[in-house]
């Protein structure tokens, strides 16, 4: 969640500056980072049988 | 709004070509349950949506609630009342836009339950769904398509690649990290083992059908919220038949070039992650935009599928997150790179990732935990068909013949 807040504060409150898309990327770029510690938080363990 | 209503009516296609699909990819013994859920949470979407849904969503121009930043009024949530209540069906634009929420909620709905194929239970689904299309799909829906903040932004998502498929495919993400992989489909090693579907004629069938209610979400969509005129909208069809037709053929070329020959389920899925591919852009993008959305579309699909399963350890049967969740992303992302604004586009994919994936993981685990979302051991080992329902799809056949999972 932390990464869409550093997207959303970019395209809102930097609209128009140069800085704008750095931070955007920026924001994604944390949303990945959350996504695959997500993924391996979730994949079963070799072994563990559900 | 003839044109608006041809089209809106063709949308419950879309979930029975998912419904058949998600029937034909479980095992035999499973299928009647998947095809009666499919059924019973369209119904429970249209109840949630008529409900509370449609008050949540709203329509462009509808009342709103609001907050202030950055010296700027940004609508949220729509603030109609519950029960579709003032409503006038006689002069308004409303009844058009309920509905297409009622149809396009059910569609949503239907999306996450191929993923929790063969150990979802009835009544968990009914009740996940009853949250999807009362809360997490308008909630979207307004900021995407009733003036809400995205929109305001400059978002484009003219068919609902984000409000009806990503939600739904990140829905389906969260349902199975909920519920976990079928018994079986690991080994102890970690292998997964492959448990093909049971009917792949009723998977391609159920394409054809999804292809008719395509056509009617993506004009439905493109008429009602884009506000495309008649050109605009035979643009929006040629463009969804382009970008489909391009996702099963590079599922076809891919499978065959890996595997040897064509894989059968693999292309339906590229069909559908086609069709979802043109979603977001479709009453916009030039023709051979469409068709390269649809090959990358098609193509992540298949590549995403196997990375699932393989080094994520995600038990998708029905490959919903990869053909919707991915592939409404990818449409998102494709509308951008075409001509929408692109920081726009990475807010409203920021959005469905960082807001729109916790409430459906919070939801549906509170769910989980004051109603169990799976069944139990035995269920799962004699079938959801005779578990669940009492009997089988096929009386007359063995569904399965082996002791194993």
């Amino acid at each position: 969640m932390s990464g869409w807040i550093i997207v959303v504060a970019a395209v809102v409150c930097l609209h128009g500056r140069s800085v704008e898309p750095v931070f955007a990327v920026a924001g994604g770029a944390v949303q990945i980072a959350g996504l695959v510690l997500l993924f391996r938080t979730h994949a079963i363990a070799p072994g563990e049988r559900q | 709004v003839s044109n608006e209503l041809f089209f809106i009516l063709l949308i419950p296609f879309a979930g029975a070509g998912l419904a058949l699909m998600n029937s034909g990819l479980c095992r035999a013994r499973n299928a009647a349950h998947s095809a009666l859920a499919a059924l019973c949470v369209s119904g429970t979407a249209a109840l949630a949506y008529f409900a509370v849904g449609f008050a949540v969503e709203g329509y462009p121009g509808s009342a709103s609630h609001a907050f202030t930043l950055a010296g700027q009024s940004w609508n949220w949530m729509g603030a109609g009342p519950w029960f579709l209540r003032g409503v006038d069906f006689t002069a308004s634009p409303a009844p058009i836009y309920v509905l297409f929420g009622v149809f396009a909620a059910g569609v949503t709905s239907v999306i996450p339950l191929s993923s929790g194929a063969g150990r979802w239970r009835l009544g968990a689904a009914c009740a996940s769904a009853a949250i999807l299309a009362g809360l997490t799909f308008p909630l979207f829906a307004h900021w995407s398509w009733a003036g809400g903040w995205l929109a305001q932004l400059g978002f484009m998502d003219n068919g609902g690649a984000g409000a009806i498929h990503a939600t739904g495919g990140l829905t389906a993400l969260a349902i199975t990290w909920i519920l976990g992989p079928r018994r079986g489909k690991y080994t102890p090693e970690g292998m997964p083992t492959a448990i093909p579907g049971h009917n792949i004629v009723m998977v391609l069938l159920g394409c054809w059908l999804a292809w008719f209610g395509w056509l009617g979400l993506n004009c439905g969509g493109a008429a009602l919220f884009a506000l495309a005129g008649p050109n605009r909208l035979v643009l929006a069809a040629l463009n969804t038949t382009l970008s489909a037709a391009a996702g099963a053929l590079a599922a076809a070329a891919i499978t065959r070039v890996r595997f040897g020959k064509p894989d059968a389920s693999l292309c339906a899925n590229g069909w559908v992650a086609g069709l979802v591919a043109s979603s977001a852009g479709c009453a916009t993008l030039p023709p051979a935009a469409a068709v390269l959305a649809g090959l990358v579309g098609g193509s992540l699909a298949i590549y995403s599928i196997e990375w699932l399963e393989l080094h994520l350890r995600v038990d998708d049967p029905g490959g919903a997150i990869s053909v919707h969740a991915v592939g409404g992303i990818w449409s998102l992302i494709a509308a951008g790179l075409f001509g929408a604004n692109w920081l726009a586009q990475l807010a409203g994919v920021a959005t469905l990732i960082g807001c729109v994936l916790p409430i459906a993981y919070g939801l549906n685990s509170l769910l989980n935990r004051f109603y169990g979302l799976r069944v139990a051991k035995e269920a799962e080992r004699q079938g959801l068909d005779l578990h669940e329902l009492g009997a089988g799809a096929y009386p007359d056949f063995a569904s399965h013949t082996e002791d194993s999972w």
